[in-house]
């Protein structure tokens, strides 16, 4: 018993210190960019060349895409195949194609919910033709738009 | 490595900065060049901070003193694997970790988006990398974790003995990996609106981002309760505490937007809702690490705080202000595509659980934020306990339960009427037994009836849905196995989501019963002398002391039984640690924990004489064990959700 409080005095003791002199010396912030580039200076030379390849590689790596050879010309074709993407047509297009896409996944989920007996035969009815209709319009509205581009391609 | 680490911060930031504008640029002018370049931009950030953190374990595993955050954090007595968590102990270490997590998912959005969404991506990587500009800018000039010490200390402070706890080692990476991740979706969200794409591309990333970030917040969050659970010894697992408020909050507008992001992907409506939801989820995820963080609020699950709040305000009113400005422009492009076809509709539900869920948030951010706005307005700090929290959130989580129970049992579009009857029999009438059994044996505690009754009702509604979804398939000619296994694995989302239910039932179930239902019972014994509780006898054995490298231990030996019968020893302990680390504490419990499907035993040992004598607390936690079986459920229907289709479902 007597040696266990005595440990614990001894390790209250040594806590004691070690925050005490915390608590007396001040922390100084040192600046981490001249503090590391004066250490670089005098000795590691190794961490040096290190560091040095690091900042390298990852400039010739941001670099690659400007030293790629033709860049110039996928640029101008890019920028029209930008236009074209950007056209009002082009648009109309893709939100006709999400629709289309969104009406498919609805009367799939109409005819699931009619088989799991969610949706009386009534209402399936109701519900898939309406959506079949409004999934014709919309298919009817891109081949127009494809028929128009094609006419004007030709 | 102490200089190549610094020096990779820097340059990380010099890189993010470049990032920033050259991806703008190439967006702005088309230049395929410039937004290579950003994203490879990004990679090299990754790959930067990557380094940065392997130079940082390294100083902390050799326990290079002449660091400060090495000093602060660790001791010699310290196991490798300790020292290795301490990386997130601390302020300037966990925002290193923030960081890397943030510049490892960017280039992840940036590798997978390499040949796609080629409009969109420009200004998602933007977004991201303007997130990482500011935290970088923090750890690079703020709370440099290479920042040296004019002396190198012959021993460090140590790491905060509650942190010394196999948990601590996976909860916060799980936590920052959900709490970062929102960032992602943000980032789409932000691209869309920047770059005038409002389709459903951007929503299609954000709800698989928000997916995968809502799960590692989930399991981020329970690992933390189950943490509080063993750590601090006061015999619960979630105390409204605002650390665990300020993870809750971006979790419950996640969750809502989970939930309203199919109406938009299905129907093309609530757009503007959910861009905001988004927003607002971000938000809370900044604002949550800012009250972690700056030392505003007092939290015991709080251990990295310094003078960053002003950054992280200035930071917030930016978020707020360009994010809602954005919306506010574009505000005409979001217009919705179609109209509800009914009010009986899955489509309602979904609504009406959005506002529950972001009532709950509100809730919750009030009663957080209200000791301090009392403070700023009064001058007296007017604290916000946990009856507020229950009071408020206790019914809006029983009639969120209630939506998970009716919402799959009514079709999308619109409900036919009268098939609800048939649909709603028998989930209803498995509520009603259930009412019948808990009165019958006894309970009259009108939450838990509620409660259980509820769980019932949307286990059985889960299990219906299966149940008719197999029975479809089986009529193809499948057998029950590859029925189920097909059925789950071409409705992913709607099978893993209802997976995902039954993990949330298990937990409710967890909580109701462990916070209704507990005793406790405080007695001070003598050796050889034993308390009764409920069914239990905890006889007090021996009282042992011993001193380790690391801490003076005073351990109770005590003796289970059960009716009688012996089940288990078990050990509760007293420590008082020698270094204390970031955070002063005087003693720290170990509890002695027996856990059963049934019942948790949980005996904290409080205070001891010199005579042997020892005070125990004493808890019966009825079921805390079906909490931590939720989480693990939730984690298999997220994966289910989440792992990706090899065809089109």
């Amino acid at each position: 018993m007597l040696q266990y409080i005595l440990a614990q005095e001894e390790n209250r003791k040594r806590h004691a210190t070690v925050t005490r002199d915390w608590q007396r010396e001040k922390c100084v912030v040192t600046s981490q960019l001249t503090g590391s580039l004066f250490r670089l200076k005098g000795y590691k030379l190794v961490e040096t060349i290190l560091i040095f390849i690091i900042a390298g590689g990852v400039a010739l790596f941001i670099s690659l895409p400007f030293l790629s050879v033709g860049h110039k010309r996928e640029d101008k074709t890019d920028k029209s195949a930008q236009e074209v993407q950007d056209s009002p047509i082009s648009n109309k297009l893709r939100i006709l194609k999400d629709r289309k896409e969104s009406l498919y996944t609805a009367i799939k989920d109409i005819e699931f919910d009619y088989s799991l007996g969610k949706l009386s035969l009534k209402d399936y009815k109701e519900l898939a033709e309406q959506y079949k209709l409004e999934a014709s319009k919309t298919l009817k509205e891109i081949d127009n738009i494809n028929k128009g581009r094609d006419y004007r391609e030709s | 490595m102490v200089e190549t680490g610094s020096i990779s911060i820097l340059l990380a930031f010099a890189i993010s900065t470049y990032v920033l504008f050259a991806s703008l640029y190439g967006a702005k002018s088309q230049r395929k060049d410039f937004i290579k370049s950003a994203e490879n931009g990004a990679i090299a950030v990754c790959a930067l901070l990557l380094i940065a953190t392997i130079a940082l374990l390294n100083s902390l595993i050799s326990l290079d003193f002449s660091l400060k955050y090495v000093a602060l954090n660790t001791s010699t007595d310290l196991s490798k694997i300790y020292r290795f968590t301490s990386l997130w102990a601390g302020q300037a270490g966990s925002l290193l970790l923030w960081c890397l997590v943030l510049s490892i998912y960017t280039s992840v959005v940036v590798i997978q988006n390499r040949n796609r969404s080629r409009q969109l991506m420009p200004y998602v990587l933007a977004t991201l990398t303007a997130v990482s500009i500011f935290f970088i800018f923090i750890i690079a000039f703020v709370e440099n974790p290479f920042q040296k010490l004019p002396f190198t200390p012959q021993e460090g402070r140590g790491l905060n003995p509650i942190l010394q706890n196999a948990y601590m080692a996976i909860h916060p990476v799980a936590l920052y990996l959900g709490y970062v991740g929102v960032t992602v979706p943000f980032a789409f969200g932000m691209g869309a609106l920047l770059s005038g794409k409002l389709g459903d591309e951007w929503v299609t990333y954000s709800r698989k981002w928000t997916m995968l970030t809502w799960t590692f917040l989930s399991i981020g969050l329970l690992l933390g309760a189950r943490w509080a659970y063993l750590e601090l010894g006061w015999g619960g697992y979630w105390a409204w505490d605002p650390v665990e408020n300020a993870a809750f909050m971006p979790w419950l507008t996640g969750t809502a937007f989970l939930h309203s992001v199919m109406i938009q992907e299905k129907r093309g409506m609530l757009k503007k809702w959910n861009m905001s939801l988004i927003i607002i989820t971000f938000f809370l995820s900044i604002f949550g690490t800012f009250l972690t963080r700056s030392g505003i609020v007092s939290s015991v699950h709080s251990f990295a705080q310094s003078d960053i709040g002003p950054l992280f305000l200035g930071f917030i009113a930016f978020i707020l202000l360009f994010s809602f400005g954005m919306f506010i422009y574009r505000l005409k492009d979001i217009e919705s595509e179609n109209r509800f076809d009914s009010i009986l509709s899955r489509e309602s539900a979904f609504i009406l659980n959005n506002l529950l869920f972001l009532g709950a948030a509100f809730a919750v951010l009030l009663g957080t934020i209200f000791p301090i706005v009392s403070e700023a307005l009064t001058g007296n700090k007017i604290l916000v306990g946990s009856p507020y929290f229950n009071h408020v959130n206790v019914p809006i989580g029983l009639l969120l339960i209630l939506l998970m129970g009716v919402a799959p049992l009514i079709s999308w579009r619109k409900a036919s009427k009268e098939n609800l009857f048939k649909n709603f029999l028998y989930p209803i009438l498995m509520g009603l037994i259930t009412v019948v059994i808990l009165t019958a044996i006894g309970i009259r505690e009108v939450k838990a009836i509620l409660a259980f009754t509820l769980c019932t009702f949307v286990t059985t509604t889960v299990f219906i849905e299966f149940y008719r979804g197999v029975r479809v398939r089986s009529k193809r000619g499948e057998n029950a196995l590859l029925a189920l296994v097909r059925l789950v694995s071409r409705n992913k989302r709607r099978y893993g989501g209802y997976i995902v239910h039954i993990g949330v039932v298990l937990i409710v179930i967890g909580i109701t019963a462990s916070s209704v239902f507990a005793t406790e019972r405080k007695a001070t014994l003598g050796r050889g002398e034993a308390l009764q509780i409920r069914d239990y006898t905890i006889k007090y054995e021996n009282l042992k002391r011993y001193s380790t490298g690391a801490k003076d231990a005073t351990a109770a030996e005590l003796v289970a039984y059960k009716q009688g019968k012996e089940m288990t020893t078990l050990t509760a302990e007293k420590n008082i640690y020698k270094y204390e680390g970031n955070r002063e504490i005087n003693q720290e419990t170990e509890v002695a924990l027996l856990s059963t499907l049934t019942d948790d035993v949980y005996i904290i040992l409080t205070n001891f004489t010199h005579d042997d004598k020892a005070t125990f607390r004493v808890f019966i936690n009825p079921m805390v064990s079906w909490i931590w079986a939720g989480g693990i459920v939730i984690l298999l229907g997220a994966i289910v959700t989440i792992y990706p289709s090899s065809r089109r479902e």
